[in-house]
């Protein structure tokens, strides 16, 4: 098994792709060269959450594109990630909230080709809610 | 283990009890249904997001249906009950609150022949305000 793992400000408008492609040192790292004898990637794992203040009573929904030139046999594969909503109701309450939440991990079987250059593209549903940071975790077997 | 995945969504601005289109790409397009890809004959994967992306209607509660259809399922429409939402509240605009909620995926087993795949959505309980529904399939 190999692990990569890429990251990202999500500024961009609703339902709008856009480049995860932060490596966790801050550089700017683009898209992961699929190794030698890679066949397929094995799970996703995938964290969410508005870094600065979470516009009040939104609740976008996130969503991981794979992508790439010759990267993928099957085609692009978009799925589902989950959502982070702030209810602060209709009227002007002051709130401090916290929230905890553990990566989803989601086990597939998608088959890629060694060689070429896997991209990771994510946008969201809904309300803007602010700048969320993504990351995004590829296992490839 | 699906090979293939396909995401849609769905502002549900219907009334409850009532069946409306999941049909929104990511990107913003349409995909009014999801054409079987070649050589796939079940759907193995189904992962649900919900989300109230608005003011909550206080004192609401609220489970939600995905309905499957069309002429590439042998065996007729398929319902699932993917989730449940709901807001309370004591007082008038006393409380806030931030929650996360990662997708659920759960396995499944439908058996699929060549054509098309139709994904609605439903809601039980009193309209919520908006919430917004997302789906993905995977195909193997």
């Amino acid at each position: 098994m190999l692990y990569y793992v890429r990251h990202d400000s999500m500024t961009q408008a609703t339902t709008t792709f856009a480049p995860v492609e932060t490596a966790t040192d801050g550089s700017t790292a683009g898209p992961i060269a699929i190794p030698p004898g890679v066949k397929a990637i094995k799970s996703i794992s995938a964290g969410f959450a508005v870094n600065g203040a979470h516009s009040v009573n939104t609740g976008p929904v996130y969503v991981l594109r794979l992508t790439g030139t010759g990267a993928l046999p099957d085609g692009n594969q978009d799925l589902v990630l989950g959502s982070i909503h702030h209810d602060n109701g209709g009227g002007t309450v002051t709130d401090t909230d916290t929230v905890n939440m553990a990566p989803l991990r989601i086990p597939v079987n998608i088959a890629v080709n060694a060689g070429a250059d896997l991209a990771l593209q994510a946008a969201y549903y809904g309300t803007d809610a602010g700048s969320p940071q993504i990351s995004i975790e590829i296992e490839f077997e | 283990m699906a090979k293939y995945y396909v995401t849609v969504a769905n502002i549900m601005t219907q009334a409850a009890n009532t069946f409306s289109a999941v049909q929104t790409l990511p990107d913003g397009g349409t995909l009014s249904s999801v054409k079987v890809p070649p050589g796939m004959t079940r759907l193995s994967v189904l992962g649900v997001s919900l989300s109230h992306d608005s003011i909550a209607v206080i004192d609401t509660g609220n489970n939600f249906t995905v309905q499957l259809s069309g002429t590439g399922l042998v065996d007729g429409i398929q319902e699932f009950h993917v989730g449940t939402l709901a807001a309370q509240e004591v007082g008038t605009s006393v409380g806030a609150s931030l929650s996360a909620e990662k997708a659920n995926y759960r396995d499944i087993d439908v058996k699929l022949k060549p054509g098309e795949v139709v994904i609605s959505a439903a809601y039980d309980g009193t309209d919520p305000g908006s919430p917004l529904l997302v789906v993905t399939l995977g195909f193997e």
